[in-house]
């Protein structure tokens, strides 16, 4: 065998190294094999970056869907919790006027509804050719959230409130006032007119849409509570109503309507022309006034107090 | 069967995103190489076989964490590379790597002091086997030499590359394989 040159010749070491390197043994086959097969079994696939972001876009939407979830129950858990207290104060319920047809063409006077006044609660009647004729008020609202609604919409603020969830709340209302109130608009099917075509109607009261059914018939439809509050100067009062400088039609008294002149417990009596006034009043679902709190002071105007006060 | 064609960086992008395949085809586009880069560094079939086994896995493991910047390539020869030289720190045997490191700079002068020359010239030429004789110059050669002559042979790379695998500059990468031609040049002639 030859003698290789390695000392005068690089290229020979050279080649000597590629042949070494060449002559080097093969990986194990099995073994390399075998280890791709274990990673395989045990190692999860890996997500791609897009299927990495589908899933975190989905946790994230998850997460969005509870928390407006839980945020709607806690609006919805408040909004009926909100009636009971009203009610479980010390506010003496009130009896509102009977509701008409939101779409009535021409509204009655408030006074209209009181029981002396039956009898000019006739237009009430012709105006309503649609009114129902069973005490169901169910598509209607009080006369004095509509007036509100309709004259004075910038001195009046009407605040949806859920349904009264207690049955006995709606019930404990017996005011006086009430059975002929009850009576009047269901007049109209007896004498009623039909709206005559060119009669410029006036826009519906904002009232929500009914959504749940009266504890007295489960088969008419509740409308929500409303919370509607009157600010002005009283230029006109009787014994049984008032009227406000911005609110053209009188406001009626509840037999045991709360009056709070200058901060301290009064009777309706007490209030004179000159008064200013904050008046809140809570109807039920079935469109009754259950609470009425008027807030008298003859110097500094009041600042409107919540019905639950 | 995944394409030949596609380049190790495609590969490694399409394994980290879960393509099983793709490292497969890595796998055995690198296994001879980095097999016998870390036969070269252990002089032991075993060793070779664990070493590479577990440098598979730590590929696999930290395929997602590798810089994208960086050459597959480069990065699994490194990776082999320091599971070799966990495995010669297991071994506890001192090596010329060792103290050609103890001292500064004279690997020439240690590698002459420190060679036993005990296989008798009629050994050799019983042997007749100048591999043999070659491979075992390079087992003399420090580790980092033997590392570089080994990337320089069983690798297609660069001193470049190698530098980079070895963690110093391409100047001292191309110091390493003249100095270690040098030592295996001087073994090799004191023995055929």
């Amino acid at each position: 065998m030859p003698k290789p040159e390695i000392d005068s010749s690089s290229d020979e070491l050279d080649r000597l190294l590629e042949k070494w390197a060449g002559q080097l043994p093969e990986p194990p086959v099995s073994q390399v094999e075998s280890t791709l097969r274990q990673l395989r079994q045990t190692t999860p696939p890996r997500r791609s970056n897009g299927w990495r972001w589908l899933v975190l876009g989905g946790m994230a939407a998850a997460i969005m869907v509870i928390i407006i979830g839980a945020v709607v129950v806690l609006t919805s858990f408040n909004n009926k919790s909100e009636p009971q207290a009203a009610v479980s104060t010390n506010l003496i319920p009130t009896v509102t006027p009977t509701p008409e047809q939101p779409t009535s063409a021409v509204r009655p006077p408030v006074v209209a509804a009181l029981p002396q006044q039956i009898p000019t609660a006739t237009p009430l009647a012709t105006a309503t050719e649609t009114a129902p004729t069973s005490p169901s008020p169910v598509p209607t609202a009080s006369p004095t959230p509509l007036i509100a609604s309709q004259n004075t919409v910038s001195s009046a603020t009407v605040t949806p409130v859920a349904p009264i969830n207690n049955p006995t709340a709606v019930p404990t209302i017996t005011s006086p006032v009430d059975a002929p109130n009850r009576g009047i608009p269901r007049k109209p099917t007896e004498g009623g007119v039909p709206i005559e075509p060119g009669t410029p109607i006036k826009p519906a009261t904002p009232i929500p849409a009914p959504t749940a059914t009266p504890v007295s018939d489960p088969s008419e439809p509740r409308l929500p509570s409303v919370a509607i509050t009157y600010n002005g100067i009283i230029t006109a009062v009787n014994a049984n109503s008032l009227t406000l400088n911005n609110h053209p039609d009188p406001i009626l008294f509840g037999p045991n309507t709360r009056v709070i002149i200058n901060g301290a417990p009064s009777t309706v009596g007490k209030l004179v022309i000159g008064h200013y006034v904050s008046i809140v009043a809570l109807s039920d679902n079935r469109g009754q006034l259950v609470a009425q709190v008027i807030t008298a002071t003859t110097k500094v105007p009041p600042i409107p107090k919540p019905p639950s006060e | 069967m995944m394409s030949i064609e596609l380049a190790d960086e495609e590969l490694a992008q399409r394994a980290v995103e879960g393509d099983f395949n793709a490292f497969e085809e890595l796998v055995r586009r690198y296994s001879p190489p980095l097999f016998k880069f870390a036969y070269s560094l252990l002089d032991n079939y075993d060793d070779a076989s664990d070493v590479l086994q577990q440098s598979l896995i730590q590929l696999h493991t930290a395929l997602p964490q590798r810089q994208p910047a960086a050459s597959f390539k480069r990065w699994a020869f490194t990776i082999v590379r320091n599971k070799c030289l966990d495995q010669l720190r297991k071994r506890r045997v001192p090596t010329f790597n060792e103290l050609a490191h103890d001292s500064g700079d004279p690997e020439l002068n240690l590698v002459e002091q420190v060679y036993d020359p005990t296989p008798l010239p009629e050994e050799l030429i019983e042997q007749q086997a100048t591999q043999q004789t070659l491979k075992e110059a390079i087992a003399t050669l420090p580790e980092r030499y033997r590392a570089v002559v080994a990337l320089r042979y069983t690798s297609d790379l660069s001193f470049s590359e190698i530098g980079q695998v070895l963690a110093i500059p391409e100047g001292s990468a191309k110091t390493y394989f003249q100095r270690a031609k040098t030592l295996l040049r001087q073994y090799l002639k004191d023995r055929l």
